[in-house]
């Protein structure tokens, strides 16, 4: 095995090289002025790997790219403009989901405690939090696919479905870009944005809603056990309270031992 | 500047190890293997979509309901009255995405208000009701003033973000000059001026770049309003929030009690 791994990497025993054999060979292929066209020397340009002036500029500046442009140049940075334009709702959702999803239970959980209650209060937030960053992406995704596929198939096709009323304010509804005249775009705006004042109500409903049976099977954390047992212990308390005549003085060790979460 | 890339490789054998060789050996055996099952895989997804019987009627209706949608629901209202009337209105303006998210904002604490201050007294006593309701407002305008000043004050260099955007997506650095050069032109005829959209749509004729460029400006406003409404001021302004409601309920309790006193 070892004297193989040596034969092979011999250049001597691998087979002939153009650099070993003809080192002249090598300077030429590599030499700085293939790249001009106009002296190729009787090589082909593109043979020898070389790239043309003005395309090896081109590389230049697309390898000087700073971190801005590196990102505005991006898939995703291209994939979430289309994904602004074509589904403004359900975009402001997933930016909430991101922001009050994740980066806002993260800043809650980082704060310094003051006591031992706001822990609890703190994760009890955090689960809120998250909670409705998800349920409203989850709604206004759902909720709002139909209508932003709708309004898609007006800009794509506007004299399909507007009638004359909007003819009076676009103008000719068959004419090349109509969609990009400042009109349009307002309204298009208002249309996609608008239904959210809409459903902004019953989205808010349904996230008061689901959010205990969330936090119950998803975060483990049981308000209504959390209020059984806060009451248990009042109850606890006043029973500790009540004084019996003729007892014996209540020992330190009973005392020490009560129900509930501490 | 010029960049020469050798392409040939004298001796590759010499450089790279066998074990990285015998990796390249089997590796288009399993490439061709992963194709197929991915080819196999989209073609199955695509038969499921357009010939299933299961999912071709889902297909259609799903097709019929947005159908109807933009006819009836969206084609009427950008029909109507109305719309025509707001799109004379706020042709010129550059806010209506800021303007339809605080009418959605100012539903939501609306109807937040109006649900603390109609709570049953068991769960939450009248001057708490009070100081929770003032929270919501509070924090409603705090965030409303912060998004449009913000807004307001990112717009110019937006501006040079989204020009900077169109020069790496079509990779012409000269854009902005052009344009310009354009506007020059078209002032001289008495004209109106364009604007980047109108460019890509009107001399590009790249209806993608045209989404694109509208998803910059309308992603700029969900992204500084979901930052301000769902992040900055729940963390930053709640805290002060809830001591100045503390401070309000403290100094009543104070004034309660010197008027039991006498």
């Amino acid at each position: 095995m070892k004297i193989n791994l040596l034969n092979y990497n011999n250049p001597y025993y691998s087979g002939g090289t153009a650099v070993t054999k003809d080192p002249q060979a090598f300077k030429e292929r590599n030499y700085a002025e293939m790249c001009d066209k106009k002296n190729t020397r009787g090589y082909n340009v593109n043979f020898s790997g070389s790239l043309p002036q003005a395309t090896s500029e081109t590389a230049a500046k697309l390898l000087n790219k700073t971190l801005g442009e590196k990102i505005l140049s991006s898939n995703t940075f291209g994939k979430l403009l289309d994904y602004a334009h074509a589904n403004p709702i359900p975009c402001n959702a997933f930016f909430s989901l991101v922001l009050a999803g994740m980066l806002r239970p993260a800043t809650i959980m980082a704060l310094p405690d003051k006591d031992g209650k706001s822990k609890k209060d703190k994760l009890n937030a955090a689960a809120h939090a998250v909670s409705s960053g998800v349920i409203g992406f989850i709604f206004s995704s759902a909720v709002m696919k139909p209508f932003d596929n709708a309004m898609k198939k007006i800009s794509n096709d506007p004299a399909k479905f507007l009638g004359k009323g909007a003819e009076k304010y676009l103008g000719d509804l068959t004419a090349k870009g109509l969609n990009k005249t400042a009109k349009y775009r307002n309204v298009e705006k208002l249309m996609k944005m608008g239904p959210d004042i809409i459903i902004g109500i019953p989205r808010s409903f349904i996230t008061i809603a689901l959010i205990p049976p969330i936090l119950k099977y998803v975060f483990g954390i049981d308000p209504k056990k959390d209020v059984k047992k806060e009451k248990e212990n009042v109850v606890a308390d006043n029973t500790n309270n009540v004084q019996i005549p003729n007892a014996a003085p209540a020992s330190q060790a009973f005392n020490a031992v009560k129900g509930g979460v501490k | 500047m010029q960049i020469t890339l050798n392409t040939q490789k004298y001796n590759q054998n010499y450089y790279a190890p066998q074990k990285n060789n015998n990796k390249l050996k089997s590796q288009p055996a399993f490439t061709a293997a992963a194709d197929a099952i991915i080819d196999a895989g989209q073609a199955m997804a695509d038969a499921a979509v357009s010939k299933s019987k299961f999912m071709q009627p889902l297909v259609d209706a799903y097709d019929k309901t947005t159908d109807w949608i933009a006819k009836n629901i969206f084609g009427k209202l950008m029909s109507s009255s109305a719309v025509a009337s707001f799109a004379e209105k706020t042709k010129d303006s550059k806010y209506i995405a800021n303007h339809i998210m605080t009418l959605g904002a100012a539903t939501g604490t609306g109807m937040y208000i109006y649900k603390t201050l109609n709570l049953p007294e068991k769960q939450m006593d009248k001057d708490r009701k009070k100081v929770l309701a003032l929270n919501h407002a509070l924090t409603f305008g705090v965030s409303t003033a912060g998004a449009y000043l913000v807004d307001g004050s990112l717009f110019n260099k937006w501006r040079k973000v989204t020009q900077k955007y169109a020069e790496l997506y079509t990779g012409d650095r000269e854009l902005g000059k052009k344009i310009e050069d354009i506007n020059k032109t078209l002032k001289a005829q008495g004209k109106n001026k364009i604007d980047l959209i109108d460019y890509a749509a009107d001399y590009l004729h790249d209806q993608k770049l045209v989404n694109r460029l509208k998803g910059m400006d309308v992603g700029k406003t969900l992204l500084i309003v979901t930052l301000i409404y769902r992040y900055l001021v729940p963390v930053a302004v709640t805290p002060i929030a809830n001591k100045l409601g503390d401070k309000i309920l403290a100094h009543k309790k104070e004034q309660d009690e010197k008027l039991e006193k006498p």
